[in-house]
């Protein structure tokens, strides 16, 4: 669906997509990760012909450039900012960008109604945006991207901000749309988000791509090992292991357990032992 | 073109919703009109052919278009900032038509805004009209010149309190090289030179022509050719120049 071959682009004498290849299958949910300033909005950017690559190719579909408008017809665009008309009701947002996408008559109105309905948005829909919540907002602006049936949405930080109810809804519509064949590539900066919808996670730094596989994949190759912290008769120790199981088994026979924690490894664990801890700004 | 009317409708609907702007480009035009004509009620003789009102309607009105160039400019960097016109860029919508779609909203706008001023002055103080299809005209290229204008400045800033000062400092720099704050026969040489290079000068002169003694075709072609490539040359610039920003900023 979505093939990037050795894409470059910098900013001045900035590099902020390095040389990134990366392949996107059809009705994948796809997680672009990174921390801040890693080039993944730019990525977003290059893949929805906002911006031209300095260097490398991006496909869609096989052959089509994202420059190309029956190309665009194909994809939706949640962007990181609240792309909505605040003073406009949510109908006329939809109406307005509905139309952009060549929906008219019937065709708008149904569609207008089945993404009200996908977001759960029905009771609000002659409100003013700006009466709305911001879980509210979020939900609209998925809406906005829903509604000319892309097959390749791309969601750009669709959860900062939103209370953990409007988190929920927006994760069910992600599995709904992936259960209906939808293609998705998601930014997040919440790992277990990822770690809980995606198939499929590339983690960038700095413009490259540092890692890619399934979300199984990562954390086996990259999240280290569980932590138990065990406390029995003799005190509290705390044990890394790759066999949580086995060990917790092996020390119970040894000794009755009082307590026990465990931490499995994580996508986030993962994330951080790859890109590592210093801060990026 | 269905594009450039969805997006000129949608430009008009969040104009008519900001009170402001109604205020600025279709009140304020009359309301100054009142005043300054009032306070230079005597100073225009029988023998002059026109009142303080006509004088001041021909310079005032244009307040009013740049009032429409403002908001406009306004809404553009409001787009920027929410993040709209990532949206627009990014639908099967070409720079081309997404412009053409602001220029359109604009003309609308300055046209009424014309049309506004036109009918409460008319009504409230007999503003002469020698000819009604000349001023049309006029308010056409006009609106042409005012839309180009307002792409061009839209290119240069992505908030809206730089899109209020960028709009007005241009509008008073247009409006003190034209004749509209002070009389181009009191200007000194120079100043008077650099006026033929400003094309709302232009403006000012077809709109004086087609109001006091109607103009005929030779008297117009010039400024109307002048306003109109002025608004089409700014227009050209802005496409080219949104174009090369968006695909490279």
């Amino acid at each position: 669906m979505v093939n990037l071959k050795n894409v470059t682009k910098r900013f001045g004498a900035k590099t902020v997509v390095n040389d990134l290849s990366l392949t996107i299958a059809r009705g994948e949910l796809f997680g672009l990760l990174g921390p801040n300033g890693a080039g993944k909005t730019t990525t977003i950017n290059i893949i929805v012909g906002g911006l031209l690559p300095d260097a490398g190719s991006i496909t869609l579909q096989g052959s089509g450039s994202p420059q190309d408008p029956n190309i665009k017809r194909l994809i939706g665009i949640v962007p990181q900012s609240l792309a909505v008309y605040e003073s406009l009701t949510a109908y006329e947002n939809l109406n307005f960008f509905g139309r952009l996408y060549g929906l008219q008559g019937s065709d708008l109105t149904s569609s207008i109604q089945r993404v009200f309905e996908l977001v759960n948005l029905t009771d609000r829909t002659k409100d003013r945006v700006k009466t709305y919540s911001g879980g509210m907002k979020r939900r609209l602006n998925i809406a906005i991207a829903l509604l000319h049936r892309p097959s390749l949405l791309i969601l750009d930080e669709p959860t900062v901000g939103v209370d953990p109810q409007s988190r929920n809804a927006i994760f069910d519509t992600l599995r709904n749309l992936r259960a209906e064949g939808c293609t998705t590539l998601l930014t997040s900066h919440y790992l277990e988000e990822a770690q809980q919808l995606c198939d499929t996670v590339a983690i960038l730094d700095e413009g490259k791509l540092v890692a890619q596989g399934t979300v199984e994949e990562l954390i086996a190759r990259h999240g280290g090992q569980s932590i138990l912290t065990v406390e029995t008769s003799k005190g509290k120790s705390r044990i890394e292991t790759h066999e949580p199981v086995q060990e917790i088994v092996r020390i119970h026979a040894e000794e009755p357990i009082i307590s026990l924690k465990m931490e499995s490894p994580s996508l986030e664990k993962a994330f951080l032992n790859i890109t590592g801890k210093h801060l990026r700004d | 073109m269905k594009e450039i009317i969805t997006l000129t409708r949608k430009d008009l609907q969040l104009l008519f919703l900001d009170k402001t702007s109604i205020i600025v480009t279709f009140a304020l035009p009359v309301v100054l009109v009142a005043l300054i004509g009032s306070v230079f009620a005597g100073s225009f003789p029988p023998s002059s052919g026109i009142t303080s009102y006509d004088y001041a309607f021909s310079k005032v009105m244009f307040w009013g278009l740049f009032g429409g160039v403002a908001s406009s400019v306004a809404s553009l960097a409001i787009e920027k900032h929410s993040g709209t016109i990532i949206r627009i860029q990014l639908a099967p919508v070409r720079k081309f038509q997404v412009l053409a779609g602001k220029a359109l909203a604009c003309i609308s706008v300055i046209l009424i805004s014309s049309f506004v001023t036109w009918t409460f002055t008319s009504v409230l103080f007999g503003i002469k009209t020698a000819s009604l299809l000349n001023m049309i005209l006029i308010c056409f290229s006009n609106a042409v010149f005012f839309a180009g204008l307002m792409t061009f400045l839209a290119n240069f800033v992505s908030t809206e309190r730089a899109a209020g000062a960028l709009s007005w400092s241009v509008a008073q720099l247009l409006a003190c090289f034209s004749g509209i704050m002070f009389p181009v026969m009191i200007m000194p040489s120079w100043m008077k030179t650099a006026t033929n290079f400003n094309p709302v000068t232009w403006a000012v002169k077809a709109m004086e022509i087609a109001l006091w003694t109607g103009g005929t075709f030779h008297e117009l072609v010039l400024p109307v050719s002048i306003t109109l490539g002025a608004g089409l040359f700014f227009f050209a610039c802005s496409v080219y120049l949104f174009r090369w920003t968006t695909q490279n900023a």
